[in-house]
């Protein structure tokens, strides 16, 4: 028994190496496309699917084959090194990846450089020497403050507020949350209370540290949530525990995922920008910047709008999201 | 039941099928599978997970289990980062310190299961919060870089320019020194029949709680390693390190022939299993499928190896 182990694994050992060429098949494909892998934070919450959107445009109206990644679970920091790794072994011609956190695959990331694949980073920043250049949907500060603003005036300026991120390393997260310090501090009447709840992306974890701050704080006014999943779980939340109405929530999520508890009065508003044209104006950038053109300040994005450019970072425009315009909004 | 002490060949030799039939499929449908560069490259990735499924083995062979040992990897590692990121050490001497601690989390585990007679899953189920817990606590979820040059090529060197990654080569000798100790060695003998019958190994001479203990303490120990190796390949300390290594770990070692009650096992059959899954995920990714579908088929291939496991028992007894 132990000898037919021995042989069949002497006969892989010695087949594989064999068949293995060295170099492999570079992208792009059979038809000459750039291949273009965008890397999220995670897959199957409703801002990566508004985000895959995007990718399936621009392979259709760009010419090139883009494709959406990203690991199973929230946060999984290990699980983008691996995928950043893997698209290396494919050979394609451009990564573009939005990192649970920017110091772990900033390696990984500069080695794709050093493999002849160009590097970008979109929706959350990596290092900047690491990605040539980064697109946002927002300032990261700015929209943190411009939360909390509304947030702010909802409450008359008053009131005990809780914030939630949603992992605890990526860059825009912190920057978001940093933005969201920085505007209720004008309010003496606002205290954050602690700690900075972090929902890893995932609605159900939203959930559960909504109710637990609500048990430790009953008179708790409202909520500031910088991560899609935010506020939609802060809604069920308080519906769940009879607060739907009594709390003010301002969040960043899709319309689509919050639209009844807008028009119910759950949740007063969002900022954001709308997820497939982010990564519309991000691919198409990339074709562009491997065509040898960088992005240009007041660019024309087809059906996305001008992009602004301050160094290496791009901002398309944003929108806020209230009753008011909702169901003109289709993402 | 009868059961014949390290005979799980058999099933080792299932999980070979397996991973040849999966490699050729691969190699024919999946451009840059086969390439060289692909391979090392996936031999590094899997590097930690492979010292995790050694140490795995020993622990399911005598009769028990861990799921702790993520927990540990990740604790490890945040240790290192605190010691040499934070308050400027060494990297030798806090890897032995962060290494002495992953000690300690296996000799918790060991006694609490070798000398006080608990469940396995509880107690490990305990450490896994208590190590995963401490790894967040140390600095909040913050991750740490910022280590010196000398520790970050480490895990991208390669072994004297043979283009083998080091770290691979280093699982691959803990690989080799794992299948010795557990065939040729008494300690190897002892950990089987431990695993087989406790009470007749008892009655023959073995002390059963210290090769149990000596079990947990390894794999343990060989967590710690695998923290600080996963630490120097991305050169940053993370909380999450080590997440889900305690599924993969057990998954490979059922793939590989070792039975889930003890008594049975093959390291080299482990070292299949960890093949098998790597080249699963690789196949998969280099085709682009999200690895939702990698995780779905991971949980039916363990499915499938527990009832052939569950199976060939029945035959055999």
């Amino acid at each position: 028994m132990n000898r037919l182990f021995l042989v069949v694994a002497a006969a892989l050992a010695a087949a594989v190496p064999g068949c293995a060429r060295p170099g492999g098949d570079g992208a792009p494909d059979g038809q000459g496309r750039p291949h273009v892998v965008f890397i999220f934070k995670v897959l199957g919450i409703p801002y990566a699917d508004s985000l895959k959107k995007g990718a399936d445009r621009a392979s259709r109206e760009l010419g090139m084959r883009a494709e959406l990644l990203g690991p199973a679970t929230g946060n999984d920091i290990q699980g983008q090194i691996n995928l950043i790794e893997d698209q290396i072994a494919r050979k394609v011609d451009a990564i573009v990846v939005s990192p649970n956190d920017a110091d772990s695959v900033r390696p990984a990331l500069r080695r794709a450089e050093r493999e002849g694949i160009a590097v970008y980073a979109w929706d959350a920043d990596a290092s900047e020497d690491a990605r040539r250049f980064y697109v946002a949907g927002c300032d990261d500060v700015q929209i943190g403050v411009d939360i909390a603003e509304r947030l702010a005036r909802d409450l008359g300026g008053k009131g005990k507020v809780a914030i939630m991120t949603g992992g605890l390393t990526a860059k825009n997260l912190m920057l978001h949350v940093e933005g969201v310090r920085k505007g209720l501090k004008k309010y003496p009447g606002i205290t954050v209370v602690e700690p900075l709840l972090a929902n890893n992306d995932q609605k159900d974890q939203a959930i559960k540290g909504a109710i637990s701050i609500l048990q430790k704080h009953p008179d708790l006014a409202g909520f500031a949530c910088v991560s899609s999943p935010g506020a939609p779980g802060v809604a069920e939340a308080l519906i769940q525990t009879g607060k739907a109405g009594k709390v003010k929530v301002w969040g960043l999520s899709l319309p689509s995922e919050i639209r009844e508890h807008v028009k119910n009065g759950v949740v007063s508003g969002a900022i954001l920008w709308n997820p497939a044209d982010l990564t519309f104006a991000t691919a198409y950038l990339v074709k562009q910047d491997l065509e040898g053109q960088k992005p240009r300040d007041g660019q024309e994005i087809p059906g996305v709008g001008r992009i602004r450019v301050k160094g290496t970072q791009v901002l398309i425009p944003g929108v806020v999201i209230t009753k008011d315009n909702i169901d003109r909004l289709d993402f | 039941m009868k059961r014949t002490a390290g005979t799980g060949a058999l099933q080792s030799a299932g999980s070979l099928v397996i991973l040849a039939v999966l490699t050729v499929y691969f190699s024919a449908t999946r451009d840059g599978f086969l390439d060289a560069g692909n391979l090392l490259s996936l031999a590094r990735q899997y590097s930690e997970l492979g010292l995790v499924a050694v140490g795995m083995t020993l622990v399911i062979a005598a009769g028990g289990i861990d799921i702790s040992v993520g927990g540990t990897v990740g604790l490890t590692g945040m240790l290192l980062g605190v010691l040499v990121v934070h308050n400027g050490w060494d990297v030798l001497p806090a890897a032995v310190l962060a290494l002495a601690v992953a000690g300690c989390v296996g000799a918790l585990n060991g006694a609490a299961v070798a000398y006080l007679g608990m469940q396995p899953v509880l107690v490990t189920l305990a450490t896994m919060s208590l190590t995963r817990g401490a790894a967040y606590v140390l600095t909040g979820g913050v991750s740490l870089s910022g280590y010196p040059d000398g520790f970050t090529d480490f895990a991208a060197a390669d072994l004297g320019g043979t283009g083998i990654p080091l770290p691979a080569a280093i699982t691959g000798a803990a690989f080799v020194a794992g299948a010795i100790v557990l065939r040729r060695t008494a300690f190897g003998r002892a950990v089987l029949a431990c695993g087989a019958s406790p009470e007749a190994a008892g009655l023959s001479g073995i002390r059963v709680r210290r090769v149990r203990f000596a079990t947990y303490l390894i794999l343990s120990l060989l967590g710690g390693a695998a923290g600080i190796m996963l630490t120097s390949r991305v050169s940053t300390s993370f909380a999450d390190a080590g997440r889900n290594y305690e599924f993969e770990a057990i998954t490979a070692v059922v793939l590989g022939g070792t039975s889930l009650s003890g008594g049975e096992a093959s390291v080299l059959g482990t070292l299949a299993g960890v093949c098998t899954m790597a080249v699963l995920r690789n196949g998969l990714s280099l085709a682009g499928e999200s690895d939702l579908t990698r995780t779905q088929m991971l949980a039916a291939a363990l499915i499938a190896a527990v009832l052939i496991d569950n199976l060939r028992r029945r035959l055999t007894a």
